[in-house]
């Protein structure tokens, strides 16, 4: 726990870490490996290793690198099925090169505009429950109505952080109006 | 999360866990209004009230915060049981969240169960695997 990491997170932020998020350039490119959980999975602190080789739940402790496999790729799979027929069809959010996550950035848009409290996502609760695992909740980017209702109007950089980072400013706001992510708890950042 | 306790979501699922990041989200310092203004639904048609479910269901990860102030309000909200020590990679610094966690003024049993312990209840994990 000694550097825990901090030559990364200096990295990341002298290359613009912002940009790098939104994939406007910047940073090296490795969002989708960021996205993956390469650093929060348990492959680098060996939380991974040591529950597959306690052969407690083994076949639900893949790394999450692995993206539809183990726990989380059974929750996603309990999507409805209205999300998958919606894949491909999105629009494409920004301009310039090519993306090829893109896409995918706004099939996760459309799923935000639902809510984890809705019929659709009880058996994602129920699954959870059962198994005894604690789902991780993170807000993501809002929907662009709440975002331009909210958000938008300032300068720089500041409406898209605001929209994302608002837990700081506006509690209320976050917890009650901005859509909600869900993960399983074991991409959870834990040292 | 106020809105899975409004929804009944978690009357549906009174042993679903849930964890939240960013030293609670603001929710620990907005609790006592939460419990104020929509306790008239417990009884109706929740079996618990919205404050009441998520103090029941809910545990907190500091998430980089250093910041006393919210330390204070989660832990007086929710309890040393319930908060767990993360970083925010790559938002924020990795080196003052650990400064922060080893300078609280915590008993050394608060500080350990922050540190790991609660994480090893919560997230099952054997005592091994997080004592480096």
């Amino acid at each position: 726990m000694a550097d825990a990491g901090n030559g990364r997170v200096s990295r990341d932020q002298s290359a613009g870490f912002v940009r790098y998020w939104r994939g406007q350039g910047g940073g090296d490119g490795r969002r989708r490996n960021l996205r993956a959980g390469s650093f929060r999975s348990g492959a680098r602190s060996g939380v991974g290793r040591r529950r597959r080789r306690r052969g407690d739940g083994a076949r639900l402790q893949r790394p999450s690198g692995a993206s539809d496999c183990g726990r989380a790729g059974a929750l996603r799979r309990l999507r409805p099925p209205a999300d998958d027929q919606s894949r491909g069809g999105g629009r494409r959010i920004g301009a310039g090169r090519a993306r090829p996550w893109a896409q995918r950035r706004v099939d996760q848009r459309r799923d935000r505009r639902k809510f984890l409290d809705q019929p659709a996502f009880e058996p994602v609760l129920a699954r959870a429950e059962r198994l005894g695992a604690p789902l991780y909740i993170h807000p993501g980017v809002p929907p662009e109505s709440v975002r331009a209702a909210y958000y938008d109007g300032l300068p720089g950089e500041a409406s898209f952080l605001l929209s994302i980072a608002a837990g700081a400013g506006t509690p209320k706001l976050r917890s009650m109006c901005c859509a909600w992510r869900c993960r399983a708890h074991w991409t959870a950042t834990l040292v | 999360m106020l809105r899975l306790a409004l929804s009944g979501a978690l009357d549906r699922h009174p042993r679903l866990k849930l964890l939240i990041g960013h030293m609670g989200e603001g929710l620990p310092a907005m609790m006592e209004r939460v419990e104020r203004v929509f306790s008239r639904y417990s009884g109706a048609y929740l079996d618990r009230s919205a404050a009441r479910a998520i103090l029941d269901q809910v545990w907190v990860s500091t998430s980089g915060f250093a910041s006393a102030p919210a330390f204070l309000a989660t832990l007086l909200t929710f309890g040393a049981d319930r908060i767990l020590f993360s970083v925010d990679y790559p938002f924020g610094d990795n080196e003052a969240a650990v400064d922060f966690l080893t300078t609280l003024p915590l008993s050394s049993a608060d500080r350990q169960k922050i540190a790991h312990a609660n994480a090893d209840a919560l997230l099952r994990l054997a005592p091994a695997a997080v004592a480096t």
